[in-house]
């Protein structure tokens, strides 16, 4: 499957009408022969499809017009959004155009549907304002307009193309992202790219504020604080960055944490890339890069029942030159180390508190939530919220 | 983008919202059958394109999300509906975790346009709720309750000649139940049939419609908001239309309406048959757009109704052949009494063939009933007349034929395409609604069998993958084995010959299986129920008698429980769809014991209840044996049905960036295979043709009288096998649990992979919902040798097996025999122990035991472990479903009452470092409780287990010596010839060792600077792949050990190889046959050569 710029390549678009009394017929291909046969020197010998096997799909009932469809055949898959506009005009009352992408099978081709989308709809349009689609059989601007849309969106994924004063083509492939994730108050947004240099004018106000805060150690909780900013819209915010994969996300650091290292520590082993990555992104400023032996060594001496700080205890020698913080942050977005959650568990479940306070937090405790998510909520301390918790009978610790 | 939905359900769903059958005759496409029947019913209303797709969508998710709230309950991933006490769904809880499918609803029109911030993520549960209104979708009261149960007759839905609708004056318009219906089937043209034989039916009819109307008039509270006749549906929202969804599954018992016409006029018999023959075997006019639209009933009123009544018949069973026509316009007439009569052709051909043998059934088992029909049906009659004019039954006809927004006929038309893209991937896409399916067409020669032509198209699989492999693993308890898989053409051809015998291509283990399975049928208590008819229907006895409705939403799980516990002896028994015929119409009358005890216990004991109930039903034992011969008469091919095409379309409406991967995985796995299977008994007996005549049938039948959508989608499940099977493929489907299935006698079964575990720990933003999730390195389906579909040795037979539920239930819901010894297997697997002790415990061979586990694994009822030890770390894992811990608390407890509770053993493992479960056992006699609650805990995914994985780390020192001795050696070499030999070990350095680069020159010529800088330059690194190290890292190697003992320095040579980060040393000894204690021995003495790592 070709691939330009992380989109699926055009194989053919062509431009199908229903002619009154011939039927559902191809008025124009690109590249020539790709849909049906054509004299054209430069054709394909043999089409990509038997286009009178799926013609009803290309021009269909009225039913499924206005509706973007996608079909199947054998490799391909052709992506329409058929039109149906009604005018007395018209030879049998109605009109009917397709313009109908065809992708290989496999292709992503999500990105261009709200492309076929509007294009059509656009069509559409000059269709109904000046008949410009069945004026001519086939006008030569139209052929051209054909033409560069599909050059310059499999070779500059956007195009613009003026039709006359009032009109232009103006598309541009956005990839479609999946959502994202929900963020917790507990999160850490770390940044991968410089904020405040793409950041511009009309950014949203909360977001100007934030930004600055965002630093890989406070938490959303934290940077809504910091920068007095409510607390909703800045999660919001964080998850708009996240969506663009301007910041990932990880847990509060502290040296109370403990952690432990996950199956794809091997990847530190095996991926010399990662493994330089890690050497230069741990190394504290002005030491010496260290070892990837040594470093694997210190992510695997990580274990459960351990906290940070027993663990810097236990290898200061080897810790040298080496920054904890981003050394500890560098696992967890690898993915090579994992937090250990410490959630703590009240035995009796049948108290019931009256602090307003206390009460958040035995319902946090009893929907077992952990201590992250406990303190950044209430927005105690962990040593104080075990101190209340302990009032209301014994806790159990169970770290995971 | 648009549409999206909400998916609190993460990874769970599968994105299915239906599934329909549509097939093409001469005369066109016809929309035969669609599941689940509420998959219209919002979007007739709603018409907007989009909403089309989300509107189903989310009453379904409403359901399954009802489950998952049941589910909840369980502590058991795997835990079944068979159990009273957890009502879950075998395993809706088990979906493939998907990391792709974000379980939070994101602002999903907000983040496609760049920065619009007005979207939010806090709905992410709205819509669990659907299912939870209590508003009752049972609304039809009206068509029982102002009838006489008594006036159940007969009806015949037969032949309809053109010639008979003259005759006919009266206006009159019968309702016809489908007892009548499926009677047709076997009444054909001859009419020896002999006075009573419908009186048993009404009977035991009687009985259910009792029942049945007791259970309405509970019901009808709920239904206040719909009028009694009107099955529209109110644009009051999903939560009613949730409820129908439960509705049309649960088998009501207004399967029989219980009104039955007087007969008007009579027409002799002879008649009816002469007009029909005319058209048999002549090609019926070819109607281009025959539609199968169901003609509103207040245009029938106008049209003529036939009705024959068999002379035989007049002196006490009044059987009206009641056969409507779909007239409402004189074009309209021309197109459907021919279409009428090509539907009739190979019916009554086969009907034919049946009829002596099932009447004479039924006259042994109904001598004594004559029982006095219809009193007063003229009464009746003119009722029905009066309620088939009301106009609100043209609301009726527009949910019928409106699915997800579309007219049935145009969707036919659309899924049936032209025969270049048959017999090949089908995938047509409206907006967010997905068509998917594989459509069949019959070859040239009017053969099913897949032809030469077609061998190119095979199916599009994945490549390897453990998910395509388990696909081809055998379903034990199937007799005969459809093979969906790639092993060549060879193979597929000889399956699909001809006079294969059912079991001809099972394997002689299987055979056996099969006759456990079949010895444990015919034990005693089993007897009523092979008795009984034995064809599916008994298991719809099985979930009936369902007080008050309230328990209506389980009998979904119900029935698909039931039809999956469905004794093999139905299997045999409904071997073809011709003695299915006769066996429908043998289990006419349908009977309906209780629900509480679904399962393979009521399977046993439904059928009691319901002998007691109408014991002259109990038709003899012979019922089952006798129709073999009749069904060689009826070769298959002798027939031909005037079917060309058919094609069983799922309709998905899978999110855009998951679009590929969910409609393959979905093609690939269930709407593929069941095709080909499909097309495989097409092939063989005509049953997809003769199914979807049936159901055809059934569905005209009930316009013609009025009958309910309801009541007509539990009559088609009840006489169809088709019909039940494509929804029991959608309900297990769509919940991800395993379909099996019996399509024309021969259990199949259909499911989407899942993987339980993962190697990689999901992100800190993805919670894990998956109940049972585990965490390890392992994978299995690799070791089980799935990928290939080969059994390559005994790849985990040191490994043991832990079953995911109770060993008796396990027995129960796979319908062993307690005796067989597969269930002596089961109840000798231990957690503890490996395969190869179970297999010697039991006294099984080592392939016995392997395919037993195999068989487990596919359904889900174990998986593979290392054998718990108490010497084995475990962690709690970071997927633990601590969310659940409350409930699984009070079950622990309730379990292992002499041990900690749950959250103080957790907190046990957890608070050191870990360390050897062992320690954790306070004493001696303690230690079974300690491990059974260690079995426990990893089959709930509370615990990891923490394996050891080591690399070779070879430092400066070992390279620098390893380095120095090379240079001795060149020097003392190079003093005493001049040789080229060495540049191939220099040339190895060179290239291995990582991050050394150093000008190429002559090792005798490096002067010592240049020696010392190299050195200078080596590094610590890890041997990456210590089982094909090159000279140099064997050198190495050598190096570490050297100075050791020889036994030492031996067996570090034998484990080496797996000190590659990727083995757990945990597996070595018994790979190696080596001691534990040597191994750790050596360790010790290797430790400041290797890394050691622990994870799962």
């Amino acid at each position: 499957m070709a691939d330009f710029g992380g989109f699926p390549q055009i194989l053919s678009l062509f431009y199908a009408t229903f002619h009154p009394t011939e039927g559902t017929k191809v008025l124009y291909q690109v590249p020539p022969g790709s849909v049906v046969k054509s004299t054209d020197p430069s054709a394909f010998n043999t089409p990509l499809f038997d286009f009178e096997s799926i013609n009803s799909y290309i021009i269909p009932k009225p039913q499924l017009c206005n509706k973007l469809l996608t079909l199947r055949v054998n490799n391909y898959r052709i992506v329409s959004h058929p039109v149906h506009i009604w005018g007395s005009s018209y030879a049998r009352n109605s009109f009917l155009f397709n313009f109908c992408f065809v992708f290989h099978k496999d292709a992503d081709i999500s990105a261009y549907n709200p492309v076929v989308r509007k294009l059509s709809k656009m069509f559409q349009a000059l269709e109904e304002q000046n008949k410009f689609l069945s004026s001519a059989q086939m006008s030569e601007g139209l052929k051209s307009i054909v033409d560069q849309v599909y050059e310059d969106l499999n070779n500059y994924c956007e195009c613009f193309i003026p039709i006359d004063e009032a009109n232009s083509i103006n598309i541009k492939l956005f990839p479609l992202h999946h959502p994202p994730p929900r963020i917790k108050a507990f999160h850490v947004p770390i940044s991968t790219v410089q904020l405040k240099a793409v950041m511009d004018v009309n950014w949203d106000p909360t977001m100007e504020k934030i930004v600055e805060f965002i630093d890989g150690i406070n938490s959303v909780r934290k940077i809504a604080e910091l920068a007095d900013t409510d607390y909703k819209l800045t999660r919001k915010c964080i998850q708009h960055l996240m969506y663009y994969g301007c910041v990932i996300v990880v847990d509060i650091f502290q040296f109370s944490n403990s952690y432990a290292c996950t199956a794809d520590i091997s990847t530190l082993a095996n991926d010399r890339h990662v493994g330089e990555e890690c050497q230069s992104y741990v190394a504290s400023p002005g030491a010496n890069k260290r070892n990837v032996c040594d470093l694997l060594e210190l992510y695997c001496s990580l274990h459960n029942g351990q906290t940070v700080k027993e663990w810097y205890i236990a290898n200061r020698e080897h810790l040298r030159g080496i920054d904890i913080r981003r050394f500890i942050s560098f696992g967890i977005i690898k993915g090579i180390i994992y937090r250990v959650n410490v959630f703590p568990v009240l035995e009796d479940i049948n108290v019931a508190a009256t602090d307003p306070l206390d009460k958040r937090l035995l319902r946090l405790t009893k929907n077992i939530k952990h201590f992250d998510d406990i303190c950044t909520d209430t927005q105690t301390s962990r040593v104080q919220s075990l101190q209340s918790l302990e009032k209301y009978g014994e806790v159990v610790l169970i770290r995971a | 983008m648009s549409g999206r939905e909400p998916s609190g359900l993460g990874g769970l769903t599968t994105h299915l919202l239906g599934i329909m059958l549509v097939i093409t005759t001469p005369n066109g496409p016809q929309f035969v059958f669609n599941y689940p029947q509420t998959a219209n019913a919002p979007v007739s209303r709603q018409g907007k394109g989009r909403s089309v797709a989300s509107a189903p969508s989310n009453h379904l998710a409403g359901n399954i999300s009802q489950k998952r709230r049941d589910r909840e309950i369980s502590p058991f991933p795997y835990s079944t509906p068979a159990s009273p006490a957890l009502e879950p769904m075998p395993s809706a809880s088990s979906r493939l975790y998907r990391y792709d499918s974000p379980d939070t609803s994101p602002p999903s029109s907000g983040y496609s346009s760049s920065s619009s911030f007005s979207t939010s993520s806090d709905s992410d549960d709205a819509n669990l709720s659907y299912a939870s209104s209590g508003e009752s979708g049972m609304t039809d009261d009206s068509v029982d309750d102002d009838g006489d149960i008594d006036n159940i007759l007969d009806l015949e839905l037969d032949n309809l000649d053109p010639l008979d609708s003259h005759q006919v004056g009266s206006s009159t318009l019968p309702r016809v139940g489908t007892l009548g219906l499926s009677q047709s089937l076997a009444l054909g043209p001859r009419s020896d049939i002999v006075p009573g034989l419908g009186a048993s039916p009404n009977n035991q009819a009687r009985h259910g419609h009792r029942q049945s109307r007791r259970r309405r008039k509970q019901v009808a509270g709920g239904g206040l908001l719909h009028s009694s006749r009107s099955r529209s549906h109110t644009p009051s929202g999903h939560s009613s239309n949730a409820r129908r969804t439960n509705l049309s599954n649960s088998p009501v018992p207004g399967d029989f309406p219980g009104h039955l016409p007087a007969f008007t006029s009579e027409l002799p018999r002879s008649l009816a048959s002469s007009g029909h023959s005319q058209h048999r075997g002549g090609s019926p006019p070819a109607d281009s757009v025959l539609s199968p639209r169901l003609a509103p009933l207040t245009t029938i009123e106008s049209s003529t109704i036939a009705k024959n009544i068999m002379p035989d018949d007049i002196t006490s069973t009044l059987r009206t052949s009641n056969v409507p026509i779909s007239v409402g316009s004189g074009s309209n007439a021309r197109d459907a009494i021919p279409r009428r009569m090509t539907l009739d052709n190979t019916h009554s051909n086969h009907s034919h063939s049946h009829k002596r043998h099932h009447h004479h059934n039924r006259r042994r088992k109904s001598t004594t009933d004559n029982v006095i029909q219809n009193p007063n049906g003229d009464e009746d009659d003119a009722g029905n007349v009066d309620r088939n004019m009301h106009p609100s039954s043209e609301l009726e006809q527009q949910s019928w034929e409106n699915i997800f927004g579309y007219d049935v006929d145009f969707l036919a038309a659309l899924l049936c395409p032209r025969r270049s893209m048959c017999d090949t991937k089908f995938e047509f896409t409206v907006g967010d609604l997905a068509f998917l399916g594989l459509p069949m067409h019959e070859r040239a020669d009017g053969k099913w069998k897949r032809g030469p032509e077609d061998r190119v198209l095979k199916m599009r699989r994945k490549p390897g993958g453990s998910a395509s492999a388990s696909v081809a693993m055998k379903s034990i308890t199937s007799d005969s084995e459809f093979r969906y898989d790639d092993d060549g053409d060879e193979a597929d051809e000889e399956y699909f010959d001809d006079d294969m015998e059912v079991d001809g291509s099972t394997t002689a283990l299987e055979r056996s299986l099969l006759s456990f399975t079949l010895e444990s049928s015919q034990a005693p208590s089993h007897d009523i129920m092979k008795e009984n008819g034995s064809s599916h229907e008994q298991a719809i006895t099985g979930m009936t008698v369902d007080e008050g409705g309230s328990n209506r939403a389980s009998n979904i799980n119900n029935m698909l429980h039931a039809f999956q516990n469905r004794s093999p002896t139905s299997v045999t028994a409904a071997k073809d769809s011709n003695n299915e015929v006769s066996n429908e119409q043998a289990n006419i009358t349908d009977n309906f014991p209780s629900d509480d005890q679904c399962g393979p216990s009521s399977s046993v004991e439904a059928p009691a209840v319901a002998g007691s109930r109408t014991p002259s039903v109990m038709p003899s034992p012979l019922l089952d044996a006798s129709p073999r011969p009749l069904r060689k008469q009826s070769a298959p091919g002798d027939e031909k049905s005037p079917m060309n095409m058919f094609h069983v379309v799922f309709a998905m409406n899978p999110p855009e960036l998951e679009y590929n991967v969910r409609i393959d995985e979905m093609y690939d796995y269930v709407a593929a295979p069941l095709a080909e299977c499909l097309r495989y008994e097409q092939h063989k007996s005509n049953y997809v043709w003769k199914q979807a005549q049936l159901m055809i049938r059934l569905r005209e039948h009930a316009v013609m009288s009025g009958t309910s959508q309801e009541e007509l989608f539990a009559q088609t499940l009840t006489k169809s096998s088709l019909a039940l099977a494509l929804a029991q493929v959608f309900l297990a489907i769509s919940t991800s649990s395993i379909a099996k299935v019996v399509i024309n006698g021969i259990t199949r079964s259909f499911q989407i992979p899942i993987q339980m575990h993962s190697a990689t720990l999901p992100s800190i933003l993805e919670p894990i919902t998956i109940p049972g999730f585990y965490l390890t390195t392992e994978d299995y389906s690799v070791r089980l040798g799935l990928e290939d579909g080969q059994q390559n040795g005994m790849p985990f037979l040191e490994h043991a097996l832990l079953l995911l539920d109770e060993a008796d239930k396990i027995i129960n819901e796979l319908q062993t025999d307690p005796r067989s010894p597969m269930a002596r297997f089961i109840r000798s697997v231990s957690p503890t122990e490996s395969l190869l002790k179970v297999a010697a415990n039991s006294e099984l061979s080592l392939s016995d035991a392997e395919t037993y586990a195999r068989h487990l694994i596919y359904w889900r009822r174990a998986r593979v472990i290392i054998p718990v030890h108490r010497r084995g770390i475990y962690i709690v894992a970071p997927t633990a479903p601590l969310s659940r811990l409350r409930t699984h608390s009070k079950l622990f407890a309730k379990a292992f009452p002499s041990l900690p509770s749950l959250p103080r053993m957790l907190e046990e493992i957890s608070s050191h470092e870990p360390r050897p479960y062992g320690t954790l056992i306070p004493s001696h006699h303690l230690r079974e409780r300690y491990l059974d609650a260690l079995a426990w805990l990893l089959r709930l995914g509370y615990l990891a287990q923490l394996r050891t994985f080591i690399w070779l780390r070879i430092s400066k020192a070992v390279k620098k010596s390893v380095a120095y001795d090379d240079r001795l050696r060149n020097v003392l070499e190079n003093s005493r010839a001049e040789s080229d030999d060495d540049d191939d070990s220099h040339d190895i350095v060179l290239s291995n060792t990582t991050s050394n680069s150093r000008p190429q020159g002559d090792n005798a010529t490096l002067s010592l600077s240049q020696l010392l800088a190299e050195d200078n330059q080596l590094e610590d690194t890890i041997i990456l792949e210590p089982d094909r190290a090159n000279v140099l890292e064997r050198k190495w190697m050598d190096k570490i050990v050297a100075g050791q003992n020889e036994s030492i320095v031996e067996l570090f040579w034998k484990v080496a190889k797996y000190m590659n980060g990727k083995v757990a040393f945990e597996d070595v000894p018994a790979k190696e046959g080596i001691e534990r204690r040597d191994l750790r021995t050596l360790l010790a003495i290797v430790k400041e050569h290797i890394i050691i790592s622990r994870h799962w």
